[in-house]
């Protein structure tokens, strides 16, 4: 891909994922706040794309916008009480996380600009689904049943704790 | 080719983003989607290191797929908690979930 032009694309992105990340955390009304975590959700996975992880950036639309982001609304609109839909948020501590925050991405990016980090001239995997299948498979057996089992889990933990107590 | 230290940059600043969210609101709900926020920007570092470094290994890709399943388990336990809290109190505000305190 041309150089400029993925430069263009990263950009628009940071300011997608930037403009609805901080509208996710300032917004007063939680529906749109969940409304603009998919927004958030769905440029993220556009950088997976321009970062040759096309299943990765797949997996983020299906399970993300498709799934949590479902499951967050479903939870928004449980809780939601009458009045409750537009929330005000106290936000007493704000100065001090606002000034350790911005102190803490100063940190950052004062350590990552004198970092050398060794970039590898190689290619890409080209077949990603194929290559995680094989490595799911392979290499990583063990982290992917403990996975599994973690999601069964928590699915069941999730319907246990959420029942009507003393309901069957 | 956009350096690395632009996509490091990026994840930081959305991770403290969602940071700000999970320390300054209060509804149990809210916090949930900032932690979302912060978990994608984690996996956006994971996905940017596995093409810089080492793109012919793709293994950061797959520490992202298992970043993913306990994000998904998180939610679904995270909301089953809030639903059991919100039916004994009647209310998603953290400053109320005190009853613990002595």
């Amino acid at each position: 891909m041309n150089d400029i032009v993925s430069h263009v694309i990263f950009f628009a992105l940071a300011v997608l994922a930037v403009g609805s990340g901080v509208l996710v955390v300032t917004g007063r009304n939680l529906f749109h706040a969940a409304m603009f975590l998919g927004l958030y959700l769905l440029s993220i996975a556009g950088y997976f794309f321009l970062l040759n992880a096309d299943f990765i950036g797949i997996m983020q639309v299906f399970v993300y916008v498709g799934g949590v982001v479902v499951v967050l609304l479903f939870g928004i609109m449980l809780t939601a009480q009458l009045t409750n839909v537009r929330l005000t948020s106290a936000m007493e501590q704000r100065w001090v996380t606002i000034v350790s925050l911005v102190g803490l991405v100063g940190l950052l990016v004062f350590v990552i600009k004198d970092t050398v980090f060794r970039i590898s001239a190689l290619a890409p995997v080209e077949d990603t689904i194929s290559f995680i299948g094989r490595m799911f498979m392979t290499d990583y057996i063990l982290p992917f049943e403990v996975i599994s089992v973690l999601l069964l889990a928590a699915l069941i933990g999730a319907v246990i704790i959420a029942r009507e107590e003393g309901g069957k | 080719m956009i350096p690395l230290s632009y996509y490091l940059i990026l994840s930081g600043v959305l991770f403290a983003i969602g940071m700000a969210g999970v320390l300054l609101r209060r509804n149990a709900v809210a916090v949930l989607l900032s932690v979302e926020i912060m978990l994608n920007s984690a996996n956006l570092n994971f996905v940017a290191f596995s093409r810089y470094i080492a793109p012919e290994q793709a293994s950061g890709q797959i520490f992202a797929l298992f970043v993913m399943a306990v994000g998904a388990a998180e939610v679904a336990v995270g909301l089953a908690l809030i639903l059991m809290i919100y039916r004994n109190m009647q209310s998603v505000n953290l400053d109320q979930f005190n009853i613990f305190r002595w």
